[in-house]
Order: structure tokens, then C-alpha cells, then sequence
């Protein structure tokens, strides 16, 4: 059904108006039901700009989970102004993202040697003298990172987007909750739940 | 593998101290736990992996 392969915002949708209300209302279900109807647009444009070994290094469902946080971090401040601004909205997140992914995959970000070491393909560009990490701390520096990607991955999407609030964004417990629409002591215990998973994960992986 | 919860309970207790304000060593929380210890450290293990991740250190 979906035969728009470009991922251009759609048109206006009375559907998606309802939903944003409802989510920004506070109601989950509505904003997962939001994010489910834009993914496989979402999904086509990351496709389109991410291409072969590129994509899989950068991680075409990490880019679109990292918008996806965003816009859920954001969406109080989203204001429905346009036909399909919501789909656009959401495209422009992503685009940044996806811009931030390439940056740092391709050097041209702050913290870019990394990753590619511990896959094993050596970057092309040298690291200046002098600066940055030695050659060693960033290999292990690359393992630790992998290996917490891979069990952030076996996590589930909430215990990775709670995780993902409290910690790359910084955010209090209590205002992830009120940011989610939750209980606060709901979100205590998931994210307790998220933090066991995650050790669990961490450990199982054969860390030091 | 024992105390199913108990883990997650104490660390989003301490963090929810730590989101308020009261800083403390989570050492302190793990002394405070001598059977949980071990389990204690390596919880409070991921969160640093976590932090030095969110703070391009990783």
C-alpha cells in the first residue's frame, strides 16, 4: 500500500491531527500509533541517505529510534501549523540526526574515532599528532561502545527510550515521567527494570 | 538472578536522591548493601558506561 517510496511529509491528515493531540495530551498509545504510521516513510528516507556499509555502521533503526526520542522529548513545543506538518516535522528531525550520524561517522564531528576501529576497518584519514587518544584507548574505548550498543539494542524500545532520557538527555526521573505522560513512580520502576536488563546485558557480553 | 528487582529498586531510589540534589558516592549505596554488593557495582557500572557515553567519551 505504500507505493510513495520519497519520503516527502504527506499531505494534511486528520488522523495524525487527532493523534498529535492526543499524544501531546499525554496519551502513549497515540504517539506510538503516530510513530508507527510515519515509520515506514521514516525508514525510506534513512535508506535513501544512508547508503551500503554506511548504514550498517550507522544503524538505520538507531537513527530513526534517536528521532524518534526527540520528537517525543520535543513534542510540546510541536505546533500544527501547516498540511502534513507533522510528517515534515518529524522528516526534519531525522534528517539531523541522520546528519549528526554521518558527522561522526565520517570525522567530521567531535568525538568520530571510535566505532570503526573495533569493527576492524581502518580509517582513512590519520589522527593528527599529538591530539586526541592514543590508538589504544580509542580501540577500547570503540569494544566498551559496541558492547553497550549491543546490549542497549536487546533492550526494549521503552527501557532504551527511559535509559536514553535519563542519561543522554540528563533528564530527572520524575520529569521523564511527566515528559512520557506516566506515573512517577511507574517510571522509578522502569527504570530500575531498564537498569537491571541492561547490567544484565553488559555483563553477559564477556566485559572485564 | 536473587532479588529480582530489588537492584533496580535501590539504584532508581539513588538516582532519584541524586535527581533531587543529595549527591551521593554510590559506594555509600552499595556499603549500605553488603549482600547485594557485587550486583550493586555492576549495575552502577552500566550507568557510568551510560554517562561516559552521553558525554562523547565512549
Amino acid at each position: 500500500m505504500e507505493s510513495n517510496r520519497e519520503p516527502a511529509a504527506p499531505r494534511f491528515d486528520a488522523a495524525d491531527a487527532a493523534l498529535v493531540a492526543r499524544a501531546k495530551a499525554g496519551d502513549e498509545a497515540a504517539l506510538r500509533t503516530l510513530f508507527d504510521r510515519h515509520a515506514p516513510r521514516l525508514r525510506a528516507l534513512v535508506k535513501r541517505r544512508l547508503r551500503g556499509i554506511l548504514r550498517r555502521k550507522v544503524g538505520e533503526s538507531d537513527v530513526v529510534q534517536e528521532a524518534y526520542l526527540t520528537a517525543h522529548l520535543r513534542l510540546s513545543d510541536f505546533e500544527d501549523r501547516d498540511e502534513g506538518s507533522f510528517g515534515h516535522w518529524l522528516g526534519q528531525i531525522l534528517e539531523h540526526k541522520i546528519r549528526d550520524a554521518l558527522r561522526s561517522h565520517l570525522g567530521a564531528g567531535k568525538r568520530d574515532v571510535r566505532q570503526e576501529t573495533s569493527q576492524g576497518s581502518h580509517r582513512a584519514a590519520p589522527e593528527p599528532a599529538g591530539r586526541g587518544p592514543s590508538p589504544s584507548l580509542v580501540l577500547m574505548r570503540g569494544e566498551e561502545r559496541s558492547r553497550l550498543q549491543r546490549a542497549m539494542e536487546a533492550l526494549s524500545g521503552d527501557q532504551r527510550l527511559i535509559l536514553r532520557m535519563a542519561h543522554d538527555e540528563g533528564l530527572p526521573l520524575a520529569e521523564v515521567a511527566r515528559r512520557l505522560g506516566r506515573n512517577a513512580d511507574a517510571v522509578y520502576k522502569q527504570y530500575g527494570r531498564a537498569v537491571e536488563a541492561l547490567t544484565e546485558r553488559l555483563g553477559g557480553a564477556g566485559g572485564s | 538472578m536473587s532479588d529480582d528487582g530489588r537492584i533496580g529498586e535501590i539504584v532508581a531510589a539513588w538516582r532519584d536522591r541524586r535527581d533531587r540534589g543529595e549527591a551521593e558516592d554510590p559506594e555509600q549505596v552499595i556499603a549500605a548493601h553488603p549482600p547485594l554488593a557485587e550486583e550493586l557495582r555492576r549495575a552502577f557500572g552500566a550507568l557510568a558506561l551510560l554517562d561516559r557515553a552521553a558525554a562523547g567519551m565512549l
